[in-house]
């Protein structure tokens, strides 16, 4: 199972922690999404 | 944090409570990320995709019944912005995309394992879209095989050939001899 860990580590990481500016980017693209829609 | 806490975020998130949703990103986009960095090669356009399929489960979120999970819902929306995104972009664009993505993201990292890392990639650039999505999915265990065929709506024994076969084509490609699976 290590093998498919490091494979998966070689296709590409997880993020180890959450990130805030990651979460800021949805709620700032989902709110432009909503006020698109209402306008 | 426990099932009862999710559920009551995503009620309150149901309601147009943007920081409860913030929660649920935080919750998922490690999952979420991950998949999306495995399956496209590239860390930018995956967030860009992470970000997109979060924001359309913002949009359908009364959708979701509960049956799966919320994190198997939202990794569900995602492989389907991924193959959106995949059928209106030229295959040698996204394969220059990946490779130049290598030389950007892991500039510390010694050339043997660069090389394996570009090698893994051409041979997920050759796999078929699903089975490339299940190795995703799968080899970094963050979700069970059952989970990955609700995901890709895919009956499970499908599921698990593909990763057999894409595990050993991904293993070929590193010059490993092929194990039989567990």
């Amino acid at each position: 199972m290590s093998d498919d860990l490091d494979l998966a580590a070689l296709l590409g990481e997880a993020p180890r922690t959450p990130d805030p500016g990651f979460r800021f980017d949805v709620l700032s693209l989902t709110a432009e999404r909503a006020r698109r829609r209402e306008a | 944090m426990s099932a009862g806490d999710e559920a009551r975020l995503i009620g309150l998130a149901r309601g147009g409570d943007y920081a409860a949703f913030g929660r649920l990103v935080d919750m998922h986009q490690a999952a979420v990320r991950a998949f999306l960095r495995r399956v496209t090669g590239n860390y930018a356009d995956a967030d860009d995709l992470a970000q997109e399929a979060f924001a359309r489960t913002w949009d359908v979120l009364n959708r979701f019944d509960g049956t799966s999970s919320l994190r198997t819902f939202i990794c569900g929306v995602a492989f389907q912005y991924w193959r959106r995104a995949r059928s209106s972009q030229s295959r040698r664009e996204a394969r220059e995309t990946a490779y130049a993505d290598l030389s950007e993201t892991h500039t510390e990292e010694s050339p043997e394992r660069a090389g394996q890392r570009l090698a893994l990639r051409k041979a997920m650039e050759e796999l078929p879209e699903d089975q490339r999505a299940a190795l995703a999915l799968c080899l970094g265990q963050e979700f069970t095989h059952a989970e990955a065929a609700e995901i890709l709506s895919l009956p499970l024994g499908t599921v698990k050939s593909h990763v057999t076969r894409g595990r050993a084509r991904l293993q070929a490609a590193l010059g490993i001899a092929e194990k039989s699976d567990e």
